[in-house]
């Protein structure tokens, strides 16, 4: 029963992580764009850098690229 | 102040920290594992690096936890305060290879999927001494690494600097985590009393420098009897073109005197939540000690064209005593500032 819980739950993080990575790319090339201009002129290092937390957190930057898309 | 994103700001002190901290973290490692091939010749090199890595994590969680309060109670602290990020990094990735050994070594060499493993190896979640600890290392290590993620100046702008702050508090629940995993694994696992021994002092240190830092800073007293000033300090307590720091109903205050004048505004930066009550008022403009954001005294807003802006306070003058009212106005509220020469 625990080993069913935990294989659904470890696969929908795996799904959600996957999604985050399939998010980063258009994310850093168009949406971030759209509601913060520091990243325009930003090294390639930096982006590399915010790349495992968008990975994680991509439902926040998703919101704001949406609201950002709107202004 | 609005510009592009670094990778990394560097500077010479940082540099010089982070060289340190490289020469630290390869002499401990170097040394642990040394000493380890010496004395317990029998022990694996996996497990080496697990322990390796487990009781070097441990100690920079510790060095981390205690440079807040540590400066607080005496500014010489606060060199260390300015770059713990990159120590937090660093204390996530030695703690990602302990983690990643540990799997590896326990969980993955079985006919289960190695995470899968972790959580289901020991089913005794309803036990206390034989819960199973390796989760509670796990969860932790999510904490760190979304904390390591979110180091950047680029989270803190677009998480807001209240949500950034409450996502990196959460140290202390990794922290409380930690202690667990370790004294659990300390209880299934060793026989030596003094790794327990070191686990409570490392703990007492941590909790006796929070403790001694809110009382210093004024944290825990009951302010909220009714709207109003309250003491802060005298006139001749603050510096020219410095400023004191009051802490009043969970406000954190900076009280700056500057040309015979007193305002007060919040002692959190927009940035980085840097404490502005540590910086100088340099050209007019009080300017934060962490990355030279600079507020205008009176009214808590960046010069133009930048356009941040922190929270004001009003204050009062009777004779020497000044007075503040912790209610805090919304943020670039310009005030009068309080003569302090008639």
């Amino acid at each position: 029963m625990i080993e069913t819980i935990v294989s659904i739950l470890l696969i929908t993080a795996g799904v959600y992580l996957l999604i985050g990575i399939m998010f980063y790319f258009p994310f850093i090339r168009k949406g971030v764009h759209t509601f913060d201009d520091g990243v325009k002129a930003a090294p390639l290092f930096m982006k590399i850098l915010i790349f495992p937390g968008t990975v994680a957190l991509w439902p926040v930057l998703l919101k704001k690229w949406r609201k950002g898309g709107e202004a | 102040m609005s510009v592009n994103y670094a990778g990394i700001l560097w500077n010479r002190q940082k540099k010089i920290y982070d060289w340190i901290l490289f020469f630290f973290v390869l002499a401990y490692l170097g040394a642990y594992i040394g000493l380890t091939s010496t004395f317990a010749p029998e022990i694996t090199a996996e497990t080496m690096i697990i322990r390796a890595t487990a009781t070097l994590a441990l100690l920079l969680l510790h060095i981390i936890l205690m440079i807040g309060p540590l400066a607080r109670l005496n500014s010489k602290f606060l060199p260390m305060l300015y770059n713990r990020r990159h120590l937090g990094v660093t204390m996530f990735l030695v703690a990602l290879v302990h983690g990643i050994f540990s799997i590896l070594q326990f969980h993955s060499l079985g006919d289960k999927v190695a995470l899968v493993s972790l959580f289901t190896s020991n089913g005794n979640y309803a036990a206390l001494t034989e819960f199973p600890f390796q989760v509670l290392g796990f969860f932790a290590l999510i904490i760190f690494f979304l904390m390591a993620a979110t180091s950047h100046d680029f989270w803190l702008k677009n998480l807001s600097p209240r949500v950034w702050k409450s996502l990196h508090m959460m140290v202390y629940v990794a922290y409380a985590l930690i202690i667990m995993h370790v004294m659990l694994g300390i209880v299934q696992f060793e026989s030596h009393p003094f790794l327990y021994g070191f686990l409570m002092v490392g703990m007492m240190i941590i909790i006796a420098l929070h403790f001694a830092s809110s009382v210093k800073s004024g944290r825990g007293l009951d302010l909220k009897s009714a709207p109003g000033f309250y003491h802060a300090c005298n006139v001749e307590d603050i510096a020219d073109d410095c400023a004191k720091i009051v802490t009043l109903n969970g406000e954190s205050i900076a009280i700056f005197k500057y040309d015979g004048k007193l305002s007060a505004i919040s002692n959190v930066c927009k940035h980085q939540n840097g404490p502005l009550g540590e910086g100088k008022v340099v050209d007019g403009c009080v300017t934060c000690p962490w990355h030279g954001y600079q507020y205008e005294p009176h009214n808590g807003t960046s010069p133009p064209p930048f356009t941040e802006k922190v929270s004001t306070y009003r204050l009062k003058l009777e004779e020497e005593k000044v007075f503040v009212n912790p209610d805090p106005l919304p943020e670039g509220t310009a005030l009068d500032p309080v003569l302090t020469e008639g």
